[in-house]
């Protein structure tokens, strides 16, 4: 019988419970910080001793402390916020883009329907200058609104960009904490494992980046982390960190896409592996929904204008010569026309010459698409395919079916690839270049009114393929209204999964107050217990030594 | 299941938040009154208002070119009314003077004022609109309609009409040389006129004179042929109506000269004219010819004001000048009234046609008020729930905030 054993066992268990203790009250402290995983005292039964009397129990040991932490969840809820954070990203700009699309009187549609409808004002009064100055202005109306359309759109690719600099930005800078914590987590030997609040700063960093990029993280053994992009290449291989950055996308300069420098290079990644995170939003939005935005646009200031202008030409103004255009004819090849052909930047520089060249043929086939120019093996032919899907139409067929003509000269470099881009941009160059009202061409031969009363008809007439103008404004608006509803349906859906998927969790990992106010109760009563078997040790000891003076 | 504290406090305050945002989007929709602001909120509901709206604008643009139209149209039908009395005053004028007791005195004053008629007539024929233009010009591009050169009264206009744009093609303008100058000549099929033998002296006075004629038989008229009718013998023998015809022709007409009673029909051709008066042969005769669509209101007022001005004039040419008139009268004055009743039925139809579009406009703005107009009491009622919910979200959150275990461990 030892009365040290007791006074060990008792200051054993006092330590135990000083760190539990001190483990719950930590857990009570950081119970708010974000991606905090409470932590677990694991006591231990201390090895028993053999004895005369039998096998003693010599006390507790703290085993360990422990992170609770289930990698399962916390990578699922990661998964399920970059989805989320996507979908976000892509509703909240497509509900800016759909501004461009209204309904109503402030909306293209009731311009543009506007100047037509004033041409059967000018038929009932062709001479007068003053109906003619105000169907002028109602062209100048009309051209100002696609163009402030087409600006403003150019102003959210512009954000775009600026949003990818500054995701981009925030990933590199998160990347290197990684890297950091990585090194950090090394330093630690194996043995001890590393410390837990290391283990949760790299877990928050990988969420943070996941925000931003949908990423694969891999654990090593050692515990550091590795990060791999969506289409394999790492961002970070332990303590190897690389670059994320943004470049221009190689086939159309206006657009971003993203890139990852591998030395001194950087090399693109191509934006439909991107699934996950606010950067695959921005881009799917710019990819998808801009150029959809834009093609929209731009098919129908082209109809439009080439509608008005052919009408124009086929009249005599008021001083008796032929029409001129009413407004500016970017289709036409010349100074200031609407580039149609984009090369991409990898292309072989065959010089200025060897080039495609687009002519439009029939602006009422143009379509709201643009078009990849690439020579098929297969077919041994030049092929076009639209953005907005459908079998691609070799480029001799192009003429027919999709209102405009490529000539391919016979030299090009087959591994080249082309943008093809008959009315994306137009609505920015839609301008008024009819500045007097004498100009406008109501007469006909025959008749003071007659080609007003031709261009009365074109309000009713099919512009673009078998529809009128208004109605194409209308498919237009429903177009983009059903994108955003869809836009705003997954991202509802996506957000409450994600949010679910934290809440499971931070219920696996995190710190219930009412749990640790018990355990903080629990923990004092086995410390004052503990202290208690030490006051009965001393008092033992004490009585021991009593015994023992002589 | 264990909830942690702090994903606890954020459902809440996240709860919070989408109450708050539902109830403003709420309110906002209330204050605009409209149930779409933006095409997402309901797209298939905005395209539809969208086309309503594009219908409404095109037909309220279409009753503006009506309204030009029957504006124009009223002006026009009451400026043809307004000449059609002038020229029963005409007529009037022109029977007075075939009254034999008026004599020689009396005929300068009915020409001075016919003179006077004919100017107010040419002012009717050149009457502007509101805006300037020319009621008659036809498709002039602006000028004058008629002017007045030393010759007579020419159309400077542009044959044909304007119309307003739309599949009715209501019109803008009257052809006013239709109208105005070119009236059938005699009596619409043939025309009847006094014409000398070549080589009469100018001096010579006729004492004969022809009426207008008429069909008896429209299958035996040939249009084509001009008649003369001569005459023979003498005041002791009788008189004798020879009548050619050129070109001849066949059936040959019988070339044997007629005896000549004045005041009785003389029929050939399926025509009958009757010549009265005592006829000098080797120097009256008289044309018949088929009638041409050429004869001007002002060519007839101009000559007749020149004929009935002119002193010392035989009864036979008075006769003659009243019977011409009185013919051109009726067939002036008949393409004036004409053109009067056509512009009367058109306004009809444009009255039809704008109550029609009235209504088409109707239903395009109760459309588009279906589409995206808000219901207010259904909105209303939503908003009282959605305050409702927000409050309860709020309750619930001073609530469970409180509780603690912490409070209880003191």
């Amino acid at each position: 019988m030892s009365a040290f054993s007791l006074l060990s066992i008792g200051s054993r268990a006092m330590t135990a419970n000083y760190v539990a203790l001190q483990t719950t009250g930590n857990n009570i402290a950081n119970a708010n910080v974000e991606g905090y995983s409470r932590q677990r005292v694991e006591l231990a039964t201390a090895p028993s001793q053999s004895t005369g009397q039998g096998r003693l129990g010599l006390g507790v040991d703290v085993k360990s402390i422990s992170r609770s932490h289930d990698q399962f969840l916390a990578r699922e809820a990661s998964s399920a916020r970059s989805t989320a954070e996507m979908d976000k990203t892509a509703m909240s700009s497509l509900s800016k883009l759909e501004e461009l699309f209204q309904p109503g009187e402030a909306g293209l549609g009731h311009a543009a329907g506007q100047f037509l409808n004033a041409m059967t004002g000018l038929a009932s009064r062709p001479t007068d200058l003053v109906v003619r100055q105000a169907a002028l202005a109602k062209a100048q109306e009309v051209s100002m609104r696609f163009s402030g359309a087409a600006r403003r759109m150019d102003a959210m690719q512009a954000d775009v960009k600026s949003g990818l600099d500054e995701a981009v930005k925030q990933v590199n800078s998160l990347a290197q904490g990684l890297g950091l914590v990585n090194q950090k987590i090394l330093s630690f030997s194996s043995a001890q494992g590393a410390p837990n609040d290391l283990l949760d700063e790299r877990d928050r960093l990988l969420s943070r980046i996941s925000e931003k990029l949908q990423i694969r993280p891999v654990t090593a053994a050692n515990e550091t982390v590795s990060v791999f992009v969506s289409d394999g290449r790492p961002l970070v291989l332990g303590t190897d960190v690389r670059q994320l950055t943004v470049i221009s996308d190689p086939l159309d300069a206006n657009r971003s896409a993203l890139a990852l420098m591998e030395g001194s290079q950087a090399r693109l990644i191509d934006s439909e592996s991107l699934v996950g995170g606010e950067i695959a939003g921005l881009l799917k939005f710019q990819n998808l929904d801009l150029v959809h935005a834009r093609n929209l646009m731009g098919q129908m200031a082209a109809g439009l204008v080439s509608a008005v202008n052919q009408q124009q030409r086929k009249g005599l103004d008021l001083k008796g010569q032929p029409g001129q255009d009413i407004f500016f004819d970017f289709h036409q090849p010349g100074t200031g026309a609407l580039p149609m052909v984009r090369s991409a930047a990898t292309n072989k520089d065959q010089g200025p010459d060897v080039k495609p060249e687009v002519k439009i043929d029939d602006v009422s086939k143009l379509q709201a698409a643009e078009y990849a120019l690439f020579w098929d093996e297969a077919g041994a032919q030049w092929t076009l395919q639209s953005s907005s899907g459908g079998s691609a139409v070799p480029v001799g067929d192009a003429q027919t079916q999709l209102g405009f003509s490529v000539a391919v000269p016979p030299t090009l470099d087959t591994d080249s690839r082309f943008l093809i881009q008959p009315v994306t941009y137009a609505a920015g160059f839609m301008r008024r270049v009819l500045g007097q009202g004498e100009g406008l061409a109501a007469a006909s031969a025959s008749e003071p009114n007659g080609n007003a009363l031709a261009m009365a008809e074109l309000a009713e007439k099919s512009i673009l393929g078998s529809a009128t103008l208004s109605d194409v404004y209308a498919s237009a608006i429903a177009d983009m209204g059903t994108r955003t509803q869809a836009a705003m349906t997954t991202s509802e859906i996506s957000t409450a999964v994600a949010d679910q998927a934290e809440l499971r969790r931070s219920s696996a990992d995190g710190v219930n107050l009412d749990e640790e106010a018990a355990r903080l109760i629990q923990s004092q009563q086995a410390y004052q217990a503990s202290a208690k078997v030490l006051q009965v040790a001393q008092s033992i000891f004490d009585t021991l030594l009593q015994a023992a003076a002589v | 299941m264990r909830i942690s504290t702090a994903s606890q406090f954020d459902r809440s305050v996240d709860l919070i938040q989408r109450r708050q945002q539902s109830l403003q989007a709420s309110h906002d929709q209330l204050v605009s009154g409209k149930r779409i602001v933006k095409a997402s909120d309901d797209p298939t509901s905005a395209a539809s208002a969208e086309r309503a709206l594009a219908r409404d604008a095109r037909l309220e643009v279409q009753e503006r070119a009506l309204e030009t139209s029957q504006q124009f149209m009223l002006q026009a039908e009451s400026a043809l009314g307004s000449a059609v009395d002038l020229m029963q005053r005409v007529r009037e004028l022109v029977v007075q003077s075939g009254n034999a007791a008026a004599g020689d005195a009396s005929r300068p004053a009915i020409a001075a004022e016919l003179k006077g008629l004919r100017q107010q007539l040419l002012d009717i024929a050149n009457q502007q609109d509101s805006s300037g233009a020319f009621l008659f010009a036809g498709l002039g591009g602006g000028g004058e309609a008629f002017s007045d050169g030393g010759s007579g009264v020419t159309f400077s206009g542009r044959a044909g009409t304007m119309t307003a744009a739309g599949s009715e093609a209501l019109p803008l303008s009257v052809d006013g040389k239709k109208v105005w100058m070119e009236s059938r000549s005699g009596n619409g099929v043939f025309k009847t006129s006094y014409e000398a033998v070549a080589g009469t002296p100018a001096t010579h006075q006729p004492h004969a004179w022809i009426d207008s004629g008429r069909v008896t038989d429209p299958s035996l008229v040939q249009s084509d042929k001009t008649y003369t009718l001569s005459f023979l013998g003498d005041a002791a023998s009788g008189f004798q109506v020879q009548i050619t015809r050129d070109p001849a022709g066949t059936p040959a007409l019988d070339p044997n000269p007629r005896a000549y009673v004045p005041g009785q029909a003389i029929e050939f051709d399926g025509i009958a004219v009757t010549v009265s008066g005592v006829p000098a042969p080797g120097r009256d005769a008289f044309k018949v010819e088929a009638s041409q669509p050429d004869l001007s209101v002002f060519d007839v007022l101009d000559r007749l004001t020149t004929e009935l001005g002119a002193p010392g004039r035989t009864g036979a040419q008075v006769a003659q000048t009243v019977q011409d008139g009185l013919r051109d009268l009726d067939s002036t004055m008949g393409s004036l009234m004409t053109m009067r009743s056509n512009l009367g039925w058109r306004m009809e139809q444009a009255d039809g046609l704008s109550s029609r579009w009235a209504d088409g406009r109707l239903a395009a703005q109760s459309e588009r008020s279906a589409a995206e107009d808000l219901d207010m009491v259904e909105a209303i009622s939503g908003y009282q729930n959605k305050q409702t919910s927000y409050d309860a979200a709020l309750k619930a959150y001073a609530m469970v905030q409180r509780l603690s275990l912490f409070e209880y461990i003191r």
